[in-house]
């Protein structure tokens, strides 16, 4: 069931009016009764069998906390979480990199010389796997570190896990953050549902508007890359850049603004992450939910930033690596994580030696820091080029495309228009929301301009039309 | 109260006003209006014509776009208007298609993945193939505009004539004789219409053509006819089921005589004067071509096909591979061929052409000129005859 489908449109008004009744009782159970059925039902549509894999998945973690907690021998405890990491590990590896990884073995071999026969398996990609085990092994690492108490009420446990807004993309909550709202009673009140619709509605517009519109152009350029020119190529890239943070953005807040029509706060995934001045700033903006994972639950654990500079460079860069890889069972993913652990190390390098990249004076700090946004987006185009391409050999035809064949071709300005249109649009709203220092900058406008804002994205959304096109995150 | 209320309603009509223009505008930007879906093309692809009120525009060079998997589709047409023929460098014997609207024209595919290259592909003998097919245009105009264009440079071996959809009632209004055009500009009853540089299907609905010609100019306007539309097609079946008496307004197009027995005769005498024209059975094939609902034409090909000249070749793809044709992916931009649905169908075409030829090469050792009865071929196909 995709947000952007009328089917889920008419599921939610069921399940909310429901819900919105049960708000008037004294006790959260019966809500939350209610949610993780519709929960169920939502990831259910998907396919039935996926259910089952999701609750072995909670069933598991749900048991080897209370056995963490129980026990006092710090070995024992070490014991079940190796266990319960082990487990989820090797869901996700069967699941999402079992094929990946014969078909690499079998290329090493063949490329060693050896012969090499195999088969790979039929197997589907649960939905929403990904973001569910790193969800619940967050959990069982928490109540390993003592940060969180485990949670001994397995109803409240199944919606920690399966809380239908955020299952199947994100953000990837902490059981500190999510799992004491779905305890206690919520409050909805009028600010929680004005900022509710606000945040499905940007989450519509990103999606339906953005996305979807810049995906045939981007999949156009990206496809005949050898026969466009270096000018258009270059305009795929930057419209790939708008398309997937329009999905992805626009899932999420989707995702954020239905739990808010709920009661509850998820995490923060977005933050303008295209006005980023450096690598570390960009992964503080992009996908923060998996950036502060990766940091707590990998990096650190790792050593950090704690055993020496040489060590903490590898750890970074094994740290995105291992996020690239998160991403897709497919090396283009890794090699992107590679690109940006790069970019990291350098950043944290120049960052030791006390080096600042200025191209002007300072006294021209603002114009160093237009710089510094312009010089980070074009390095993560770089990075989306790597995301976005099915092969190296198809990254390296487009950059020899981009620097060897850089003109403009008839259907140039063809694709230009679009992308200029959406890229103003975005950079401009979200360097307002920058410079006002506020997330819900049209939220503060007088109520005439909100309301030009809502019926201007209310009729493009309803002209462009709602079409379930799954969010690209959905694959991960 | 009365002024601050009255002011109030008025800011609010002036920012619906706003917003409302400002998703115009931006969804023309984003949605380039050059390649507004409704049109298919990028501009200027038809140019007004005195005789067949618009033409392909000649030495046209393009895209074709629709939302539904075709996303800037390269097309380059003739200098005649017409789709690349695929030219055999090895031979001087020609392949016509004719007819068979914007399936034989093979809109979104490029030239690698069009009808005449799946063809020209396929056949054994060697070939060029050349189209006088155009979106929106019957066999009648299409054969004129042949006659008028083509028909100087080409000789034939083959003249495939195709058909796609087309009741026998749609040939009602032929006129008495073929040799001269009959129609002169808007008179023609056909599919599209010429409008503001570009060619269209004209709107069918009530809603659609109370907003006239703002439906094709404003994307808003055209989204609300749509729906407006949908709304009036399910409230009319809803009245008509409480029985009350409602009329279903529709487009110029529906003045056509719904005539079945006059419109059989017109395709008898039509198709008889086809095959003489381009010189024989055994010269000219006759295609049926097949549709996604494939269920949709019923028995229409078999009425057609029982009315084609004695001995003529005829393919009913709507029969033979109408199955074949996955309903998802066989298709695209609203029910034309995707490239693996032509390549089957270009295949198809050319195994008749070849068995036509193998038989001709036989008979002409006979009959000079190649317009004798068709000998036996074998047993055919439960597609084709005789």
């Amino acid at each position: 069931m995709i947000f952007t489908s009328s089917t889920f449109l008419i599921f939610f008004a069921c399940f909310y009016s429901l819900y919105l009744l049960l708000q008037r009782l004294p006790s959260v159970r019966p809500q939350n009764v209610v949610l993780l059925v519709a929960s169920n039902v939502f990831y259910g549509a998907w396919d039935v069998r996926f259910l089952g894999l999701l609750w072995f998945s909670a069933l598991i973690d749900f048991f080897v906390a209370q056995r963490i907690e129980d026990t006092t021998d710090r070995r024992v405890k070490r014991r079940w979480l190796t266990f319960s990491i082990t487990t989820q590990l090797l869901l996700l590896g069967t699941f999402k990199y079992l094929n990946f990884g014969i078909e690499s073995a079998v290329a090493l071999l063949e490329a060693l010389g050896f012969e090499a026969h195999y088969h790979t398996l039929n197997i589907i990609l649960p939905v929403g796997i990904s973001f569910y085990t790193f969800q619940t092994i967050a959990y069982t690492i928490d109540v390993y570190r003592g940060k969180v108490k485990p949670c001994r009420d397995p109803l409240d446990f199944s919606l920690y896990v399966g809380f239908f807004p955020q299952l199947v993309a994100g953000p990837i909550e902490t059981p500190g953050h999510l799992l004491p709202q779905l305890v206690r009673k919520r409050v909805i009140d009028q600010a929680s549902i004005r900022i509710g619709i606000y945040w499905i509605l940007i989450g519509f517009f990103k999606k339906v508007v953005i996305a979807d519109t810049l995906a045939p152009l981007v999949q156009h350029t990206f496809d005949n890359h050898d026969s466009i020119s270096g000018v258009s190529s270059l305009i795929g890239i930057v419209a790939f850049s708008l398309q997937i943070y329009g999905d992805f953005a626009g899932y999420t807040f989707i995702a954020r603004g239905i739990a808010k029509l709920m009661g509850i706060d998820l995490a923060v995934n977005f933050r303008r992450p295209y006005l980023a001045t450096s690598p570390r700033d960009f992964w503080r903006r992009w996908h923060i939910s998996l950036s502060n994972w990766l940091r707590d639950y990998l990096y650190i654990s790792l050593g950090g930033s704690r055993r020496g500079p040489s060590r903490t460079y590898i750890n970074l860069l094994l740290t995105m690596f291992l996020g690239g890889l998160w991403h897709g069972a497919a090396w283009n993913f890794a090699v992107w994580g590679i690109y940006h652990g790069t970019l990291l190390c350098i950043d944290h390098f120049l960052d030791q030696h006390g080096v600042r990249l200025r191209l002007l004076p300072t006294t021209y700090e603002r114009a160093n820091h237009v710089l510094r946004v312009a010089g980070m987006y074009v390095l993560t185009l770089g990075g989306w080029l790597l995301f976005r391409v099915t092969s190296m050999e198809q990254a390296g035809d487009i950059l020899h495309n981009i620097v060897f064949n850089f003109h403009i071709d008839p259907g140039t300005i063809v694709l230009a228009v679009p992308v200029i249109t959406l890229g103003c649009l975005l950079f401009g709203f979200h360097i307002a929301q920058e410079r006002s220092e506020n997330d819900l900058l049209a939220l503060s406008w007088p109520s005439m301009a909100r309301a030009g804002v809502y019926a201007f994205i209310c009729v493009t959304i309803v002209t462009v039309g709602l079409k379930p096109i799954p969010f690209i995150y959905f694959q991960f | 109260m009365k002024h601050i209320a009255i002011r109030k309603i008025v800011q609010g009509l002036a920012v619906a006003a706003l917003a409302v223009a400002g998703a115009e505008v931006f969804l023309q930007l984003i949605v380039s209006p050059t390649i507004e879906h409704a049109r298919w093309y990028t501009g200027d692809i038809h140019t007004p014509d005195d005789k067949y009120e618009f033409v392909f525009t000649p030495d046209y060079s393009g895209w074709m776009r629709h939302f539904d998997n075709v996303f800037l589709e390269k097309l380059t047409l003739d200098p005649h208007g017409f789709r690349q023929p695929a030219k055999h460098p090895d031979s001087k014997q020609a392949v016509l298609l004719l007819g068979g609207y914007s399936m034989t024209f093979s809109y979104g595919l490029s030239d690698e993945q069009a009808l005449p290259r799946a063809i020209g592909d396929a056949l054994t003998i060697p070939s060029s193939i050349y189209t006088a097919s155009w979106p929106g245009f019957d066999t009648y105009r299409m054969f004129h505009v042949y006659k008028d264009l083509l028909e100087a440079e080409i000789d034939p071996r083959i003249a495939v004539i195709l058909f796609w959809e087309e009741t026998l009632a749609d040939f009602a209004d032929l006129p008495r004789t073929f040799d001269e055009f009959a129609y002169s500009g808007s008179e023609a009853p056909d599919l599209f219409r010429y409008f503001e540089h570009s060619a269209i299907a004209p709107p069918k609905g009530r809603a659609q053509l109370l907003l006239g010609q703002w439906y094709y100019k404003s994307m808003l306007a055209h989204k609300l006819g749509n729906e407006l539309n949908w709304l009036d097609g399910r409230m009319t079946r809803a009245l008509r089921r409480l029985g009350v008496s409602i009329s279903s307004e529709q487009a110029p197009v529906a003045s056509r005589a719904p005539d079945e027995e006059q419109g059989a005769e017109r395709f008898r005498a039509w198709t008889d004067y086809l095959t003489e024209y381009f010189g024989g059975t055994d010269r000219v094939l006759f295609v049926f071509l097949p549709r996604k609902a494939q269920a949709f034409i019923g028995d229409r090909y078999d009425r057609a096909i029982s009315l084609l000249p004695p001995g003529a070749h005829h393919l009913d793809l709507n029969r033979s591979l109408g199955e074949r044709i996955p309903f998802k992916g066989g298709y695209l931009a609203q029910g034309h061929y995707s490239a693996g649905s032509a390549l089957l169908i270009g295949t198809t075409i050319a195994q008749e052409i070849d068995s036509m030829q193998g038989a001709d090469k036989r008979s002409s050792m006979n009959v000079e000129g190649g317009s004798a009865d068709r000998p036996d071929a074998g047993e055919a196909p439960p597609c084709c005859s005789p």
